[in-house]
């Protein structure tokens, strides 16, 4: 038989066969089906087509105009964090936006359709139903990105731009987890809500006022404690800074100029309304002009604001929904 | 042990009750075919048996396993067809048959599954692309994997031309040969009158019989019907006014030299003595027994006119 005789093949078909055979991965025959369906739908590839376009367009044109040199620190050679710049500013909003398109038909089409019933004849509890179509869709979410970074990856290769492994990596391993956070979040809705067509507008609306209005939404609840709890200005900028960093969009946002940056308080300084009160007075620090712009030196950053809580609100997307969504799924009638 | 127990179950969605105490007992290895008009609730019976649906009150066993604290016990012996479902449009035949073999950890073979239900020639084609009926065929397949010890048929006939609905009638037959017990619901009373040991007929929310199929018959005996014909038509008025008079006769209609008598099935004699009395001469006569359509149609007057008299 081929499949003994290709390393390739025979290699997955012993991972599928361990995943199968574990005692924790009931759900995976579901995660399969998952896949296999919907990566046959000719939207996956209409949206790996725009992942592949918008993401490799900066590295194109870093490589033939060599645009990206204005981006490039004085002194040192064109690299990666370049681009990773230029790609920031279209993932942030693109990304949520493919990911709740993949997710939010998950449960909610189905049930609508009836082949929900199909699924739930067959030996599987409704968590692991949930838990299937998570991978599944997962799985799928991560394709168009995957394709983008290799893209990407396969036009810098050759070209005069200097690849910083580190942060192009950790660069890519934040934007699948935050493709996946979306993908979670829209199945959650998916799996609590009755129609497929509810889920789309339900987590659209989140995601455009997550966008639009969010990062104002600090700052005004800052700005309202002032006026009438009366609030010192540091308790303020607390409440900006960590109502700001609840967002999803913003939390990747912030984790992604860290890694360029090398260090959390000046990603995080930038969501405040006033650096220099946030870096002397709220951290202790000395606010200072660098050529590569504003540095807060001699700062200490409170834990809620460091680079493990940060992830952890970016991962409450993830979870909140799954575990909501799963309450609201295990107690309807279909 | 009971292949499927239900003890009092009911249903209220907001304040329509779909189901009103609901006690059945299907014994293991039977075929049961669960009747009722469309909307008397076996549908929600179904998906309560299957924890689609959870009931108000009471409470249900199937393979002996709670149905809300199990559920993933029961499915794994038990093969589906459910009501109103849909399959994946863009996987085939076989991508499907796969699936369930893998999710149920059984060796059944895609192969042998499609051949048996018919749909062998187009296991590789996109399920999108396949007629009710087929579909109808492959999920009917998917219920067969891992021979399962309960197969729960929801109007599996619907949507099946003659040939597809024999074919549903003989795998019926051989799953429970093989020793599976078979629930089907229809409200097409010829499915379930032609395999099934046991009838229960469900009308608004209530199961209002159950019995085997003669026994039903026996039960609703008042449905026998006679017909004679009469050597010439002279006498046909004199014969019809006779037959009238009997007690035990429901109705009587004359076309040309055949009348139709509906009476008891202990009046046959009765009702020949009568013609002859009459001064008719009897050609000919046979009796026909109560078809379960006929069965069911006496049961849901009953019911009604009862239920008319409590509500005066």
């Amino acid at each position: 038989m081929s499949t003994e005789q290709n390393p390739v093949k025979r290699f997955l078909g012993d991972v599928d066969t361990s995943i199968k055979n574990s005692e924790f991965a009931d759900w995976y025959p579901i995660s399969k089906k998952e896949f296999r369906d919907t990566v046959r739908s000719p939207w996956i590839w209409v949206l790996s087509f725009i992942f592949i376009v918008l993401f490799a367009l900066p590295a194109l044109l870093g490589l033939y105009f060599n645009i990206g040199q204005q981006f490039a620190e004085a002194g040192a050679s064109l690299t990666t964090d370049a681009y990773v710049r230029f790609a920031l500013p279209i993932a942030a909003p693109l990304l949520p936006a493919v990911a709740i398109v993949i997710g939010y038909a998950a449960i909610a089409r189905e049930s609508e359709r009836g082949s929900l019933k199909i699924l739930l004849s067959l030996p599987y509890t409704r968590g692991e139903l949930l838990a299937g179509k998570f991978v599944g869709r997962s799985a799928i979410t991560l394709i168009p990105v995957t394709v983008g970074f290799l893209t990407t990856l396969l036009v810098i290769l050759p070209s005069q731009i200097e690849i910083a492994w580190e942060s192009f990596l950790l660069f890519a391993l934040v934007t699948m987890a935050y493709g996946v956070v979306f993908t979670a979040f829209a199945i959650g809705l998916s799996a609590a809500m009755k129609t497929a067509r509810r889920t789309m507008a339900a987590s659209l609306g989140i995601y455009v006022y997550l966008q639009v209005f969010w990062s104002n939404l600090g700052a005004g609840l800052g700005n309202l404690l002032s006026d009438h709890a009366n609030i010192g200005e540091v308790t303020q900028l607390h409440v900006e800074l960590f109502v700001s960093l609840l967002s999803p969009i913003a939390a990747y946002r912030t984790l992604v100029r860290e890694i360029l940056q090398g260090s959390p308080i000046r990603s995080r300084l930038l969501l405040t309304s006033s650096p220099q009160v946030t870096c002397e007075e709220m951290l202790g620090g000395t606010l200072e002009m660098t050529q590569t712009g504003v540095e807060c030196t001699n700062a200490a950053l409170p834990p809620q604001y460091g680079t493990v809580a940060v992830i952890g609100y970016l991962l409450l997307w993830l979870v909140v929904p799954l575990v909501a969504g799963y309450y609201v799924f295990e107690n309807k009638d279909l | 042990m009971a292949a499927i127990e239900l003890d009092g179950v009911t249903k209220q969605f907001g304040s329509l009750t779909a189901l009103q105490g609901v006690d059945l007992t299907v014994e293991e290895g039977e075929i049961f075919g669960f009747l009722g008009p469309n909307g008397a609730g076996k549908s929600t019976t179904i998906n309560i048996l299957l924890d689609f649906v959870r009931a108000t009150d009471g409470s249900a066993t199937v393979l002996g396993h709670d149905i809300h604290e199990e559920p993933k016990q029961i499915r794994a012996r038990t093969g589906v067809l459910p009501e109103g479902y849909d399959v994946y449009d863009r996987l085939t035949g076989r991508q499907h048959l796969s699936f369930v073999i893998e999710s149920k950890d059984a060796d059944d073979v895609p192969d042998e599954l499609a051949e048996r239900v018919g749909i062998a020639d187009a296991i590789d084609r996109k399920a999108g692309g396949y007629s009710k009926g087929m579909q109808q065929r492959l999920v009917l397949a998917m219920a067969l994997v891992g021979e399962p010890d309960l197969l729960i048929l929801d109007e599996p006939t619907t949507g099946l031309d003659p040939n597809g609905a024999r074919l549903m009638r003989e795998l019926i037959r051989e799953e429970n040969e093989r020793g599976a017990t078979v629930f089907f619901s229809s409200h097409i009373l010829g499915q379930v009158e032609a395999v099934c040991d046991t009838v229960g007929i469900l009308q608004n929310g209530r199961l209002i019989a159950k019995d085997s199929v003669a026994g039903l018959r026996e039960a609703a005996a008042g449905d026998t019907v006679l017909r004679v014909t009469l050597a010439d038509g002279d006498g046909t008025d004199d014969a019809v006014a006779a037959i009238e008079e009997l007690d035990e006769v429901s109705t009587v209609t004359a076309d040309g030299t055949t009348l139709t008598v509906s009476c008891d099935s202990d009046a046959k004699m009765a009702v020949l003595n009568a013609v002859e009395e009459s001064g008719g001469e009897v050609a000919n006569f046979e009796t026909e027994e109560a078809s379960l359509d006929e069965v069911f149609a006496a049961y849901t007057e009953q019911q009604e006119q009862e239920q008319a008299e409590v509500d005066a």
